[in-house]
């Protein structure tokens, strides 16, 4: 807690007084008519704008800002962003002439906060660098270019098959229980010393959840570049509504602005964000709630027709700047839970299409102990091909079809027949390319080690050992790799591809690894 | 069954007018502009007795005597209109009714309505002074609605329009006092 000494509360009282306004300004009023599930129906303001910021006066001074939903001809219909047990009917409220924003700034990195910016933590006061609106068009194509550099998320499944790119829209989805967040998490712990900001946006989960991320950042040091935003289950709807569009605002100013606070240019360069709404779906079933006590219309599942408007426009904030507006990024990782594995309903369709691809997690294979339990066969990644390291492209180009060959031959030989020798091959190969994916919770990996380890896969060094000897032999030719052969590694690392050279060498590392494997092993 | 928001327009518009129209036989169309805020003002901060001029179960009479009793002040004319609506279940519009009647009032006589509340009544030469100020601003002739209200402690507060200049006392005092309890650890509140 921030401490406040006795001597300190006749400073603070004179700076509070100081920065009182004094001045008499013409201020457009109204009363509100009717309040209730954190709706107001107001009467007058009619001049108030979509979106517009409102302050509602409770009778006892306190102000609680609302947000203009409904235009009528004779009213407006409100949504509380505060305590909405304040206000009565007959309170006043006033138009203020801007629309919803929140402070956002280098403090505000290792702190949890709600969504209208103030900490949740009890560290203190945060001084914001700037105010950015919470709804903000997202940039044209002509400020954009094309993703090319990748976002590692140490993940072997992810980064070899379903790679990220900077300024991509990757979509988790998958049912409860399927390691969803943990996928955010170990990305934004992965991002230390990347030159990534990452914000973390939690929507109508139990504090408990957000307090076991938080802990798990801190304990990783990755609360040092993470904002955490939290609103939730028990937070207001509209307030669970704002979160991840607050987030994205956090994530925006460092992103058009350079380290210098100065907006990004192509002298000042953007800074790189990555942004995890967990979860979208929850987000949904906020506005859903909304916009029914607002009583616009309901539409698919109840949700209202602009639901889909909702996911794009803050899924379109994901950007990669062009150089001239310095080339900073927002890679967003939307989260978004299904109901028994139905990819078809109304929420989970939209935002399948939003985005640039999608990381399904499906119940059985994490029930298997296929961690992450990603169904390779139908995550994709559209643009995200591009922005992968070279290495890896050459080592993983082919992995996903072995694998989906692999699946498909696995399904035959549950028949029992004999098989030849070339399918038997394949099988044995699937099964340990399979196994080599396997990570455990705040394991990653450099994408060094992942070539390496796919390496071995691809060229058989795993094929005469048991399955179950596979994630040792992967460990141990990581752990070799870093001790006995760190100038291999720091090679791939600067050429980025591996040439015939690195190739034979790294033959021959892995034959030397595998002897003392086996011996160690005897 | 809810009426038509067209129907609805037109019932208001036909209130106001017929409103207006007597209030000008009379001479007395901006004195019965002010009772009709005031009378707003009373429904509109006292839910109960707004509840009971919409029970249709009441008998006429009964509602009758009883908006007599609460409008004992006011125009007889007015607590007439007044009673004709609540008979006709309709007394949720006259917010409605009364905006309508201050807009109709103001297109016609190209004046704006300016409500003034102050602790102690207006005398005439301040009278005049905002007069001249606010009808340099709005471009036409000002017609005062004066208001009495010892809440204010002290300064006044001028509202047109659906705009307001709040420069009264009360309302510094409170910004103080708000300013003053709104310090904040940076913990959950």
């Amino acid at each position: 807690m921030a401490e406040i000494t006795a001597s300190a509360i006749d400073e603070i009282l004179r700076q509070k007084l100081e920065g009182l306004e004094t001045n008499v300004e013409t201020r457009e009023f109204g009363y509100v008519i009717q309040i209730g599930d954190g709706i107001a129906r107001v009467n007058g303001l009619k001049n108030a704008m979509a979106g517009e910021l409102l302050e509602f006066v409770a009778s006892d001074g306190r102000t609680v800002y609302g947000l203009a939903q409904n235009l009528e001809e004779d009213e407006v219909g409100a949504v509380l962003l505060g305590d909405s047990d304040a206000i009565k009917e007959n309170d006043e409220v006033h138009t203020t002439g801007r629309v919803v924003e929140v402070p956002c700034g280098k403090n505000f990195l290792g702190r949890v906060v709600n969504p209208l910016g103030m900490p949740l933590d009890g560290k203190g006061q945060i001084e914001a660098d700037g105010y950015r609106p919470v709804e903000f068009r997202a940039p044209g194509v002509i400020e954009r270019k094309p993703v090319h550099e990748p976002v590692q998320t140490g993940l072997i499944a992810i980064d070899a098959m379903i790679p990220i790119g900077r300024g991509q829209r990757e979509l988790i989805i998958g049912d409860r229980q399927t390691g969803k967040t943990a996928i955010g998490v170990d990305t934004i712990i992965n991002q230390k010393g990347k030159d990534m900001i990452c914000i973390y946006v939690a929507i109508g989960q139990k504090a408990s959840t957000v307090a076991n991320v938080v802990e798990a950042l801190e304990q990783h040091g990755a609360m040092e570049y993470t904002i955490v935003v939290s609103a939730p289950a028990s937070t207001s709807a509209p307030l669970q509504y704002i979160a991840p569009m607050a987030g994205a605002a956090m994530g925006e100013y460092f992103m058009y602005n350079g380290e210098n606070g100065e907006p990004a240019s192509a002298t000042n360069p953007g800074r790189h964000v990555l942004c995890v709404y967990d979860d979208l779906s929850k987000q949904a079933v906020a506005y859903r709630q909304m916009s029914l006590t607002l009583r616009r219309p309901p539409g698919r599942e109840a949700y209202p027709g602009d639901v889909f408007y909702l996911h794009s426009r803050l899924l379109e904030r994901a950007v990669k700047l062009s150089d001239k507006n310095g080339a900073g990024s927002l890679t967003a990782l939307p989260i978004i839970e299904t109901q028994g594995g139905d990819v078809s309903a109304y929420i989970p369709t939209n935002v399948i299409s939003i985005t640039d691809g999608q990381i399904f997690l499906q119940t059985d294979l994490f029930l298997q102990g296929q961690r992450p339990a990603v169904n390779v066969g139908i995550s994709v990644s559209r643009v995200g091909g591009s922005a992968q390291v070279k290495a890896m492209k050459q080592v993983a180009g082919t992995l996903r079809l072995d694998l989906a060959s692999y699946r498909e031959l696995q399904a035959f030989s549950q028949f029992g027949s004999d098989l030849d020798k070339a399918t038997q091959q394949e099988l044995n190969r699937g099964a340990r390319m399979t196994e080599l994916l396997k990570q455990g919770r705040y394991a990653a990996m450099d994408v060094e080690d992942q070539v390496v380890a796919i390496f071995a896969g691809d060229n058989g060094f795993l094929d005469d050992m048991p399955v179950r000897d596979t994630l040792r032999f992967r460990d141990g030719l990581v752990e070799y790799m870093h001790t006995v052969r760190a100038d291999l590694k720091q090679r791939i690392a600067t050429e980025g591809a591996l040439n015939d050279a690195i190739k034979n060498e790294l033959m021959e590392a892995i034959t030397a690894f595998k002897s003392s494997f086996i011996i160690g092993k005897k | 069954m809810p009426k038509n928001r067209m129907l609805i327009k037109k019932e208001v518009s036909t209130y106001a007018q017929v409103l207006l129209d007597a209030a000008r036989q009379a001479g007395r169309q901006y004195e019965i502009s002010a009772q009709l805020e005031e009378m707003k003002k009373v429904v509109r901060m006292s839910p109960g007795f707004a509840e009971v001029l919409r029970d249709t179960s009441l008998p006429e009479a009964t509602r009758s005597e009883i908006i007599g009793e609460a409008f004992k002040e006011f125009d007889p004319d007015m607590i007439k209109f007044v009673t004709v609506m609540a008979d006709r279940g309709e007394i949720a519009l006259l917010p409605q009714v009364a905006a309508e009647y201050d807009r109709e009032l103001q297109e016609e006589d190209n004046v704006v309505i300016l409500d003034v509340a102050t602790v102690i009544p207006l005398d005439d030469e301040l009278r005049e002074k905002i007069k001249a100020k606010f009808g340099a601003q709005f471009g036409k002739e000002i017609a005062l609605r004066e208001h009495v209200d010892s809440w204010l402690l002290g300064g006044m507060n001028v509202r047109a329009n659906g705009k307001r200049i709040d420069c009264c006392t009360a309302t510094r005092l409170d910004k103080m006092r708000v300013a003053l309890s709104d310090v904040t650890t940076g913990g959950e509140r």
